[in-house]
């Protein structure tokens, strides 16, 4: 048996360390099995970090945008209609970015922002033209407070027209942490995902192309998991 | 050495009196039948099935690096075959497929071998089941149950609390390099207890 490198990978798990190859015995494999089963039915274990949620779910769209046909929507029905209406809520690259907006100038800040995070974006794809950043006239962005389920504000969302159209989420002083479904409502009652939002310690910006007019869009929500709302807007 | 000593915990971590008294209590985990509703899209389903597999994961390699690796693996596997026109169950019964084929080949390149296996027949009910706070298992209690008090202690101050091993020295009143002999004795003693008790 042999115990120093036995030892040594018992440690690397105990400390959360990758343990190193080495060819196992039958006998090594034995201690080496109870010693996962211990460590892994450790009490308080929380399951994975937002961030390798969030970094993973990139890495995976970036994928999907090198050409792969993954995702067909249902054939039938009303997914059908959303398919056609709404091709971008396919899985792609969302950007994050945590700059400090002050209050003032945040629909100019969002599309700012949403002009570089799509640069950004194409980056990692590669397939579109990049867009060309257009100033946001009155008209052309919808905003709405986002509110908790009991009314409590905890930031804004905001929804840009053009070519392409965009929505941003910027999340302040809320007590959410970890990743979140944004659902997007059109004003036909159809409801949408449009993507992830990961909220670091009651924060977070998140913006994401749509095909869509701000227009269109009625109200925003973010879903727990558990598919729990914990927050909407309404845009006006 | 005292028998007392060996209860003392290592700080007043997750491992109180009180904790241990929860471990106690036997977990149910009912099975789950299977989902035959559909994901609107693959944000869903990724959303749904990535803290599930990272669980699983986690509870087969022990360390977080090496879940994160594989989930990652699996997913990138499952994404080009996987069609959203299957159902939830069947979503989860493929990516549970694809879990069983990455941690075999994690293993062989690792040790050579296969420490750990994924029975998909077992697991899918795991994977189906809702996300809950994590506890030690009936059958970790049982390994445990099986051993002498000191080598229990030091098992439970050094996976179950993340006692370090000088800390689970001194809650055990005993050297650094006799709580290394008794941790290396005690896992090997628990391996044997475990072979005993089967999977």
């Amino acid at each position: 048996m042999t115990d120093s490198r036995v030892d040594a990978f018992v440690e690397a798990i105990l400390t959360d360390r990758k343990p190193k190859k080495f060819p196992a015995s039958p006998q090594d494999s034995d201690v080496l099995r109870v010693a996962v089963e211990l460590r892994a039915s450790r009490s308080g274990f929380d399951g994975p970090a937002p961030q390798f949620v969030e970094e993973l779910h990139r890495r995976l769209a970036a994928t999907a945008d090198d050409g792969a046909e993954l995702l067909p929507f249902p054939t039938a029905g009303r997914r059908r209609e959303r398919a056609t209406l709404l091709p971008e809520f396919r899985l792609r690259p969302s950007r994050e970015a945590r700059p400090r907006f002050s209050a003032v100038g945040k629909a100019a800040a969002a599309v700012f922002l949403v002009a570089s995070t799509f640069t950004a974006t194409n980056l990692v794809g590669g397939h579109s033209a990049a867009p060309v950043a257009q100033p946001a006239g009155a008209a052309a962005v919808h905003s709405g407070a986002l509110l908790t389920s009991d009314g409590r504000p905890m930031g804004r969302m905001y929804a840009y027209s053009g070519n392409p159209s965009w929505v941003f989420i910027d999340v302040r002083g809320s007590a959410l942490s970890g990743v979140y479904t944004c659902m997007l409502q059109l004003a036909d009652g159809t409801s949408v995902p449009a993507g992830l939002v990961t909220v670091y310690n009651g924060t977070g910006d998140w913006a994401h192309t749509v095909k869509v007019q701000a227009s269109e869009l009625r109200q925003a929500t973010l879903v727990d998991p558990a598919g729990v709302t914990v927050a909407s807007a309404t845009f006006t | 050495m005292s028998s007392s000593s060996w209860m003392r915990g290592c700080d007043e971590g997750p491992m109180s009196q009180e904790a241990r008294g929860e471990q106690d209590r036997v977990a149910v985990v009912p099975l789950t039948p299977l989902d035959d509703t559909a994901y609107p899209d693959w944000d869903s389903a990724y959303l749904d099935n990535v803290g599930r597999l990272y669980r699983l994961m986690y509870h087969k390699v022990g360390n977080r690096p090496d879940a994160e690796d594989l989930t990652s693996e699996v997913f990138r596997a499952a994404l080009g075959p996987l069609r959203l026109t299957a159902s939830k169950g069947e979503v989860r019964a493929y990516l549970l497929a694809t879990a069983q084929t990455v941690l075999a080949s994690h293993w062989r390149r690792r040790l050579g071998l296969e420490v750990t296996h994924i029975d998909p027949d077992i697991e899918l009910s795991y994977l189906a089941a809702p996300v809950a706070a994590s506890d030690a298992e009936p059958r970790v209690r049982q390994i445990l149950a099986g051993l002498p008090d000191h080598y229990r202690r030091v098992l439970e101050l050094r996976f179950l609390e993340g006692c370090s091993i000088k800390e689970s020295a001194s809650a055990m009143a005993v050297s650094v390099s006799n709580a290394k002999v008794l941790q290396h004795r005690a896992l090997r003693m628990a391996a044997r207890v475990a072979e005993e008790l089967g999977q």
